[in-house]
Parts: C-alpha cells; structure tokens; sequence
C-alpha cells in the first residue's frame, strides 16, 4: 500500500486511527502490528512471511544474546550469525543477481539469473533490524521480550517502506509508553499533509520532466539545454519524493503518539558536500556512522585506515541504493568529494562568500543525482560529454513533441523554492498568531484537498475505442 | 493553550469532514460509465484471498476508489483542462506551421490547430508480430471465403509532415497475405485530403471521408448501385469527438454535417432483436442533445454492438459480411442497402453478447453468406482482441 492512494487516505487510515484511539493503551501495539503487516501485506502479499520470519528469528536471536552475556564467544557468534542471516537476505533479493551478472561478464560463464522479486522496504527494515540486534549485544538498548513491540518497531508501517531508518534506541521508551495528545496528534497531521503534497503536487509533476527527457530512447541526441532541465527536474523529484515520504512518515508516527528522529534539512542549501550529506538522509547516513564507519575505527586510526573507513561507507552507501554500477558509482563520486574537502578544499571552502559555495555544492549535488538516475553507464558517459562539450540539438523539435512539458514548468518553479527554508521562517515568525494558526491550517487542508484531485486526476484513463 | 486547543479541534474537523466526504464512494450507488473517458467505471468487488494473493484485489480496490469518487469526473475533467495552458498557447506559427504540437495524453494539435490527432507511434514489434499472426489465418481464410479488405487510412497512421506511414498496411498486406481476394484502401495525396477525411477532433472518418470509403467498397464489393445522398445537412451545434473527451480541449470543433439518403425498407436486428439502429430520424427532426460531451457520430449513425443484421428484403441480392469496429457504423447501412442480408459484427462485443467466440467459417456457413468484408483501420489490425478465430 502506498500513502499517496486513496486506500490509504480513506480507508485504511480512518480505520487504524479508529480502531488505535479506542483501544486501551496495552492493546496499541498490538493494533499498530496487525495495521503494519496487513500494510505490508497490501503490496507484498507473499513477502509477508518473509517478515514475520524476520521478526521471530530476530527477537529469538536477541533474547539468547542477552541470556547469554556471561558467556565470551557465544553472543559474539549469534550476533555475526544474525548479521549473516539478515544480510544475506538482502543481498539475496537484492544484489544477487547483480553479483551473478558481473561473474558472467568477468568470468565468461553462463550462470542463470534469478527470477527474484525484491520485498518492499526490505533494504529499510533489514536495518533496521540490524541496528536492534547490535544494540542488543552492545548493552546500548533492553533485549525487547514482548514480541508484539518488537514487531511494531520492525514492520511500524508509517517508515517500514522508505524510511526514515528508526533506531531502536530512539523508539524502545515510546513502545513502552507513550502519551497521544491532540497537538501531538495534529501537528503530526499538519507534516503527514504537507509530505503529501510535496510527493503528489511537485515530486509527481517534475517526475514527467525527468522521465520523458531520461526515459527517451533518443536521451543522448539531447542539447546540454534539455539535460540540465531534466537534471533540475530530477534533483526537484528525488528531494521532494523522499522528503515527502520521510514527512508523511514522522507525521504519521507523531499521530500514533512516536517521535522519529529527522531525516532531512533541507539539503539543497548545503554549502558543501560535507553539509549535504549532514542534512540528506540523515537515518542511513547515521546508520553507516554508527554500524560500519565507527566500527571500522572512524577517524581515529592511522590516515590510509581512515581513508578506507570513508571508502568503505560510501561503496556500502551506493550499493545500498540499488544494485548497479551506477550506485556505486555515485557512491564513489561522494567518497572522492568529501574526502577532498577534509583534505584539500574545506579550508578554501570556508573562506568563499556563501553563494560561491552554495552553486559549488549545488552543482556538484546535481552531478550525483545524474550519475544516480542513468543505470546504464554508457549512456551516462554521453551524457556527460553532451554537457561538458555544449551540444546542440533541435530545441524547437522537442519543445513540439513535448510541449505538454510547459505545464510542468510551474511545479519545477514552485519546488525551486520549497526546497529553501521558507515555511519554518514564516512558521517561527508568525506562530504566535492566532489568525495565522487559523490561515495556516485552512492552507494546509487546501493542499491536502489539491493532493487528493491530483490523485484523481492521475487515474483519468480514456479509452478510444470501446465504445464508438 | 485553550487556543491552541481550539485551533486544534478545528484542524480535526476540517480534517474529518474531507475523510467523510471522500468515504462516501463506498456508500452511494456505483457508476457504470464515464462519458467523459469514455469506458466502463470500475466498482468495488468482493474480497477473496486469491485475488488478495495475486495483487489484483488491492488494485481493483484502488481503481473502484478514484473511479467512484463522488465528483471524480468533474474533478478529473477540470484538472486535465485547467491545469494545461500549453494548450492555449499551440497557435505560435513558428512553432505549429506543418507540425505537431503536443498536448498531452498522446494528442497533438497539427498545423496550427487545425486537427486534433494521435502521433503516429514507433513501430511496435508486438503490432508486427500480432499483423503477421492474422496475415497468417487470413490467408487461410481466402482459400475457402470471398473475402474483402478494405483499409481505413487515417491520421493515426501517418506522419502528417512527410506522409509516411507508421505500418505500410499496403504493403503488408502484399506480402504477406496470399491467395485470391480484393483490396482497397483510402487514398489520399496530401495531408489536407486526408484530413478532409476526418473530424477535427475525432479518430473517426467523417461524412465526407465515410461516404468517399463507401465508394470504393462498393466498387471492391462489385456493386453497380451506388447510392447518391438526397441532401448535405450541416447542423447548427458543434461536435467535440474523442480527443477533445480525452484532452478536455473543447475549444476547438466544427459543426457535425452529414449526408441524407433515401434508405428504402429495412429491418434491422441487433444482438439478435428487432430494433433501430442510429437516430437519423430524430436529428432531423431537431431531437438531440448539444452538450459538449455527446458523441454525436456514436448516437447519429449507430453504436457498437456484437451483431447487427440489415435485411433489405432483396432476395436476389448476395448476403454480405462485415467485419470490422465503430468505423463500420457510418457506412454499414449505406454499404447493406445494396445487399439482401447484412451482418455487421463487431469483434470486441460479439463474445460477450453471444456467450461464444466467433468463429468465422462456422458464421459464413450458417448465415449462408456470400461475401466477407473486412473493414479495418490500423487499429483493428494491430488490437489483440480482433481475434476472429475461436481459438483465444
């Protein structure tokens, strides 16, 4: 199930917040697992026990870990046979294939592909799972014996699909206890709305921009001019989809009575790599900090140590996104940026006026977000050389075959200045007010009312021929 | 904090009431059809676990939802139309002399506005493979049946800038379909002709191109008697076709004309009963509705249906065959007055009135039919369900 679906909006949630407030609060957890799996299941209705699986080996793994803390090496071998049953599934649907296929190319063989479907969320929860487990073994968090909260943390549908990646830790008092208060419960509201608005209003709409240039079969005949708005449009799309979803998930957590932790900060002011990356995906990035890079020794290990460290967390990074050279690619490209900046570049950085350094990190950000998009890295490498080299192409033609883009171009404007600061400067300054409260919130349900005809509207489905 | 509480309470209120108004699609009385897009409204269904298993539950669930929404139509009308203002601005010569403008939703406007049309598509391989599967069976079908091809050549097909077309259906039907049989097609020698042809802002022939068309099938058919009309008759209210419902550009049209002819005595059964078929008589008689909406070639000339049989009672006469889609609506009674029976089917309905799929020789056969004309357009040629045999 998504959140952007009428099912959702209408039914499901209606019927969960319902079923939530009614109940007594020992039953809650309980309610919010039955809503999750079935969430789950909406999409996934094979997957489903793949979960519960998850959910049961983990708990059982965890609990023998903590009964077990007077013993040297056996919680130390549960938790590396945790990891290896958690990541192997995940590298199973994920990345096997993709592993097949490089042994294929490399190797000349023929070794069948597998026909795999990848489970929804499955690289979200597995670490989120990860993270429970180790913080086990670490003495960071309780061993969680009630396997009803442990599946409420693990398969929570508000973050179980994209995020954010909630730590335990963060969580594990709120399961216990929590308190649901009407303000908690619609300022949860009010970000739930305004995440959907900018998944279906902007992200939506500039999505058409970016697919019909990218997707084209004729994409490397395009001028610089045509994939630097597809790019733009793009970087607008990615922001405000995951931004979008992280919105609707820490409102709908916040609804439910939890407290999820930030997952961006408006990274598109960023002043350098270093900064983007302190304010996009902030749950993942700190999840590599605190399970892999730290792990590793961080930055407190000779200088060449370290520089493997960063390597190895921005490999893991790109390769989690997707199973494709081109992630890792992107993941790389990162790794060489920030490496650069704690090296070569942040000193010069810090002395540049702001707007310098923010088109440096904009345009540097927008580099990424091609290498991100185009999987195919040949078709990336011309890309590329179009836009280094200027290339000219028949503009007037694809503005004809396209026209229908121009209406796009409002939301591309309107994402252009979304994705500054704007709504917390006027929400700081004018909260006080009592009218503005009122206008605020009547805005909100205006856009959550827009939101819902562009859903409509996305289902129109004329068809020709049926009947005359 | 007893404002904010207010404040709070008023945000849930608000909130409650869209969540009220937007459940009330699962209470009211379903919706069968869409005018506007022109296709069956999906409805809510019963639960079943496999349905839940294989996904389609969840889908079908989801498609009832926006398709039952109360004021989905409207809703969806006026976002498609008020939010495009590409489409207002299609008539910069520089950009639209003697090309296509896009418009969304697979149309554009060409030359200026002054057709609204599909763009020819890139050839698909699925459409060749599926032309050289019925070329196949055709050819079969001429060793035992006097068979007919006529091919509809319209706008859809062909790049209105060169002239060229998508599937050289011509072509096509040289090399590949073989044995004895008649065909026509047609013709045109610019794009303004063969825009002539058709409606504005409609993917069918209009009363010129369908009476030119009529033409050349009696003349394939091998029919002296060709019917003249009595009169042009041009109506005073405007016909927005299929791709205005599908744009929801409504502002450009032309006034529905057509060609009045002195039919004779007929019956006609449809699906197997007695009926009408068409409402000359009531546009004559200034009965019809002039809402923007109104599919006036559908209701004018006659729908779509599984059968519909013309018997003009001249024994000595062959019975006719046609087989084809809606493109056959405003010629068939035409093309049947020079016949004694005629059998007009169309495929996409034929299965679900008759319980059966149809099969070919075993209707020739029973009707004791004489000829069989295929009237296609390049749709009905590369449309999966165009399967005459019945072996699906």
């Amino acid at each position: 199930m998504l959140f952007s679906s009428l099912t959702f909006i209408f039914i499901f949630l209606p019927l969960v917040l319902g079923l939530y407030f009614i109940a007594k609060d020992k039953y809650r957890n309980h309610i919010l697992l039955l809503a999750s799996l079935l969430f789950y299941s909406w999409g996934e209705p094979k997957f489903i026990v793949l979960m519960l699986i998850s959910i049961i080996f983990n708990y059982i793994i965890a609990l023998i870990i903590d009964k077990k803390r007077d013993k040297k090496i056996l919680p130390k071998l549960l938790l590396i046979f945790s990891l290896i049953i958690n990541i192997g599934m995940l590298f199973s649907f994920k990345y096997l294939n993709f592993f097949i296929t490089n042994i294929n190319s490399i190797f000349n063989s023929n070794i069948s592909l597998f026909e795999i479907a990848l489970p929804i969320g499955i690289s979200f929860y597995t670490f989120q799972i990860l993270s429970y487990v180790v913080d086990v073994y670490r003495k960071q968090v309780p061993v969680q014996k009630n396997i009803f909260a442990l599946g409420t943390y693990i398969a929570f549908f508000p973050q179980l699909i994209a995020g954010p990646i909630v730590r335990y830790s963060t969580i594990a008092e709120q399961l216990e206890k929590r308190k649901c208060t009407l303000s908690k419960f619609t300022d949860g509201l009010r970000r739930f709305i305004l995440g959907f608005a900018k998944k279906i209003i902007i992200a939506n709409n500039v999505a058409l921009v970016a697919d019909t240039i990218f997707n084209s079969s004729t994409v490397t005949e395009y001028s610089w001019v045509i994939i630097i708005i597809a790019l733009l449009a793009y970087t607008l799309q990615i922001y405000f989809d995951f931004s979008g979803y992280s919105d609707m998930a820490i409102g709908l957590g916040k609804m439910f009575g939890f407290e999820f932790l930030e997952n961006f900060n408006y990274p598109y002011i960023s002043q350098s790599i270093t900064d983007f990356w302190r304010r996009w995906h902030i749950s993942l990035s700190s999840w590599f900090r605190d399970y892999v890079y730290i792990p590793l020794g961080g930055n407190r290990v000779k200088k060449i140590k370290w520089i493997r460290n960063i390597f190895v967390v921005w490999l893991l990074t790109g390769l989690w996104h997707g199973a494709s050279w081109n992630y890792v690619i992107w993941g790389l490209y990162f790794f060489v940026i920030l490496l650069s900046e704690r090296l070569l570049t942040g000193k010069l950085l810090e002395k540049l006026p702001k707007i310098v350094k923010w088109i440096y990190a904009f345009i540097l950000i927008n580099i990424g977000w091609l290498i991100f998009r185009i999987e195919d890295v040949s078709i990336l490498k011309d890309l590329f050389v179009n836009l280094v080299t200027f290339k000219s192409s028949d503009v007037v033609e694809f503005l004809r075959m396209n026209y229908s883009l121009l209406d796009k171009l409002p939301y591309m404007i309107i994402g252009l200045i979304a994705m500054f600061p704007i709504y917390p400067a006027i929400e700081n300054k004018l909260k006080k007010h009592t009218l503005y409260k009122y206008i605020r919130d009547i805005l909100i349900m205006i856009l959550l009312t827009i939101s819902i005809c562009f859903l409509l509207s996305n289902s129109y489905n004329p068809f020709i021929y049926f009947r005359f | 904090m007893k404002k904010d509480k207010i404040n709070n309470i008023f945000m849930l209120i608000m909130f409650f009431c869209l969540l009220a108004y937007g459940m009330l699609a699962l209470i009211r009385t379903p919706k069968d059809i869409s005018y506007t897009e022109n296709r069956n409204l999906n409805k809510f269904q019963q639960f079943t676990a496999k349905g839940f298993i294989d996904g389609t539950y969840q889908s079908g669930l989801e498609n009832a939802f926006t398709d039952q929404f109360v004021g989905g139509g409207r809703i969806k009308n006026l976002m498609n139309k008020n939010l495009s203002f590409s489409r207002y601005m299609t008539n910069v010569p520089a950009l639209c002399k003697d090309a296509y403008i896009s418009v969304g939703n697979g149309y554009y406007f060409w030359n200026c506005n002054e057709q609204l049309v599909k763009y020819p598509q890139t050839n698909d391989k699925k459409d060749i493979k599926n032309l050289e599967k019925i070329a196949k069976k055709y050819t079969e079908l001429n060793k035992k049946i006097d068979m007919y091809y006529y091919y509809i050549s319209s706008p859809v097909n062909y790049n209105l800038t060169t002239l060229e077309p998508e599937i050289d259906v011509q072509t096509f039907m040289k090399k590949h379909i073989h044995g004895e049989y008649k065909f026509d097609y047609l013709k045109f020698d610019s794009s303004e002709e063969l825009l002539d042809y058709f409606y504005k802002t409609d993917h069918h022939w209009n009363y010129k191109g369908s009476y030119k068309g009529y033409k050349d099938i009696m003349k394939l058919l091998e029919v002296e008697e060709i019917k003249t009309p009595v009169e042009e008759i041009k109506f005073d209210f405007e016909f927005y076709g299929s791709a205005s419902r599908v744009t929801s550009i409504y502002e450009y049209a032309e006034n529905f004309a057509v060609y009045k002819f002195d039919f004779g005595q007929y019956d006609t059964y449809i699906d197997g009963n007695k009926s009408y078929y068409g409402a000359e008589n009531e546009y004559f008689n200034g009965r019809y509705n002039t809402s923007k909406e109104v599919n006036h070639y559908g209701i004018y000339y006659g729908a779509d249906y599984g059968e519909v049989m013309f018997d003009f009672k001249q024994d000595k006469k062959d019975n006719l065959l046609i087989i084809g889609n809606s493109f056959t609506n405003s010629v068939n009674k035409l093309i049947a007055s020079g016949f004694n029976k005629t059998y007009v089917i169309d495929l996409r309905h034929y299965e679900n009135v008759f319980n059966e799929s149809f099969n070919i020789e075993k209707y020739v056969k029973e009707k004791e039919i004489d000829k069989v004309l295929i009237l296609m357009d390049i749709t009905y040629m590369t449309g999966a369900e165009f399967d005459m045999w019945g072996d699906k």
